[in-house]
């Protein structure tokens, strides 16, 4: 079945069943995409394209929403990924020194640490379930326990929150008002208690002042729902399909285990596997102002979907965009998958630090991985990974 | 000959900090992860690390202007 263009919308389930070779005809045919779904919207799949509106954030607002689907309306909103100038440069200024390179390479013991506790449950058995045994708790873990400084006993309720919203967006408010309730909590036994004095992010959040003015509550628990979220969703899918093409593609698998494997060319991989899959492949924003784009005109208040994971696919960017090389040097690798301008991604340093050390031990650990299921499904969602993962494999003599 | 270009970054920086990772002796990070330019280059070498951390820059905010 071939995607009706025409009502494109980011959830169809034949977009999922024919989702590159439908991208590929869009950037050629329609890269400056009307469609009729969902009141109508603008699509954008070529590199340039989404380059271009992404950096532009004066023409291309975030504040009314940036969801490939809109989320289904709530008083909590994620923030910082949906301000815009001033506010956002104030969120982003309190929130940016917990994510550079330099702070989250401090993390790297722990990091490695979470990865063999998982490890541990499973390696022996020779089998598993990647996403439920490994996939979704190791960036859980380390965002928790490293980042927010909390237990992760609540990981499995946060989960079916960050599902639905990925899931069902469109039907996802109360999951966006029990989340918040949630970081509600954590902001008022803070608040009880006394900063923690170690200067972590929920005590920078609550000593943060715009315009004069603490953060409201609002404020706060959307941007303690937005660092979670992406604390847990994309890096988790992104690790499931990265394992997916090791288990399956036999040129991958011996090359990331080759003896020669630096932490150099482990990093320059994980990019390229983000390159190639991108767990969040699109972003939403809406023209503050009439604007042309490819000959078309785009008015004021319309909504434009990036599609990011299809401009990572531009062969008009890259070269052999549609083969996963793994070497492909990082000056030949600006890929979209953190995005670009004012809202790359936060956590884009996190995330690439946290893939490589999985990999890491995962091959320290275990070898000759295979796929133990009939066919990969992604899940259908506006985050993308597989549904489910199994795999068989021998685990390395210690 | 030695290097013959001097490193500017451009407001655009928006912390993808690959500059950092390709050259740590050129470029630093700021609180915040931004780039700043601990010095310019001063052999072949760093030139040539320079022009590689520009053309790696996502936001293609490191520009080298070629001195006369």
């Amino acid at each position: 079945m071939s995607v009706d263009l025409e009502h494109f919308w980011p959830l169809d389930p034949a977009l999922s069943e024919d989702y590159w070779p439908t991208l590929a005809r869009m950037r050629n045919e329609c890269p400056v995409h009307r469609s009729k779904a969902l009141d109508g919207f603008w699509v954008l799949t070529r590199y340039e394209d989404t380059w271009r509106v992404a950096r532009d954030y004066d023409t291309f607002i975030s504040g009314k929403g940036v969801a490939a689907v809109p989320f289904e309306e709530s008083r909590v909103r994620p923030v910082p990924a949906m301000a815009d100038p001033p506010f956002h440069r104030t969120l982003r200024q309190v929130l940016g020194p917990f994510f550079t390179p330099k702070r989250i390479e401090q993390l790297e013991p722990f990091m490695r640490q979470v990865a063999n506790e998982l490890l541990d449950t499973f390696a022996s058995r020779g089998s598993c379930e990647f996403m439920h045994h490994f996939s979704i708790h190791l960036p859980a873990r380390i965002y928790f326990e490293g980042i927010l400084g909390i237990a992760s006993e609540d990981v499995s309720i946060v989960r079916a929150w960050a599902d639905t919203m990925m899931i069902e967006p469109h039907n996802s408010g109360r999951a966006w008002d029990e989340f918040g309730a949630w970081a509600q909590a954590l902001c008022d036994d803070r608040r009880a208690n006394g900063p923690r004095g170690d200067g972590d992010v929920i005590d920078a959040l609550l000593a943060a002042r715009f315009e004069g003015e603490p953060l409201s509550d609002y404020t706060l628990q959307g941007a303690i729902v937005n660092l979670t979220l992406g604390g847990l969703e994309t890096t988790a899918m992104a690790l499931g399909t990265i394992l997916y093409r090791v288990a399956t593609m036999p040129e991958v698998a011996s090359y990331l285990q080759a003896p020669g494997m630096t932490k150099q060319k482990m990093a320059t991989a994980v990019e390229e596997f983000l390159r190639y899959e991108t767990s969040q492949p699109s972003i939403a924003r809406v023209a503050a102002r009439d604007v042309e784009i490819g000959g078309h005109l785009i008015r004021e208040g319309d909504r434009v979907v990036l599609f990011y994971g299809s401009g990572n696919r531009d062969s008009a960017m890259f070269s052999r965009a549609d083969e996963l090389v793994l070497d492909r040097p990082i000056e030949e690798n600006r890929h979209m998958t953190f995005g670009s301008g004012i809202h790359r991604c936060l956590g884009s340093h996190l995330a690439l630090h946290e893939i490589r050390v999985a990999l890491e031990q995962i091959f320290a650990r275990i070898t000759d991985i295979e796929l133990d299921q009939e066919g990969v499904r992604y899940r259908n969602a506006i985050s993308r990974g597989p549904e489910t993962l199994r795999l068989k494999f021998k685990e390395k003599a210690k | 000959m030695t290097a013959t270009g001097r490193i500017e970054i451009e407001d655009a920086c928006c912390g993808h900090a690959r500059c950092y990772e390709i050259a740590p002796a050129l470029f630093d990070l700021d609180e915040e992860g931004r780039a700043v330019i601990l010095r310019q280059p001063a052999t072949a070498s760093e030139l040539d690390e320079v022009q590689r951390a520009a053309m790696a820059c996502p936001e293609q905010a490191i520009r080298i202007v070629q001195a006369d």
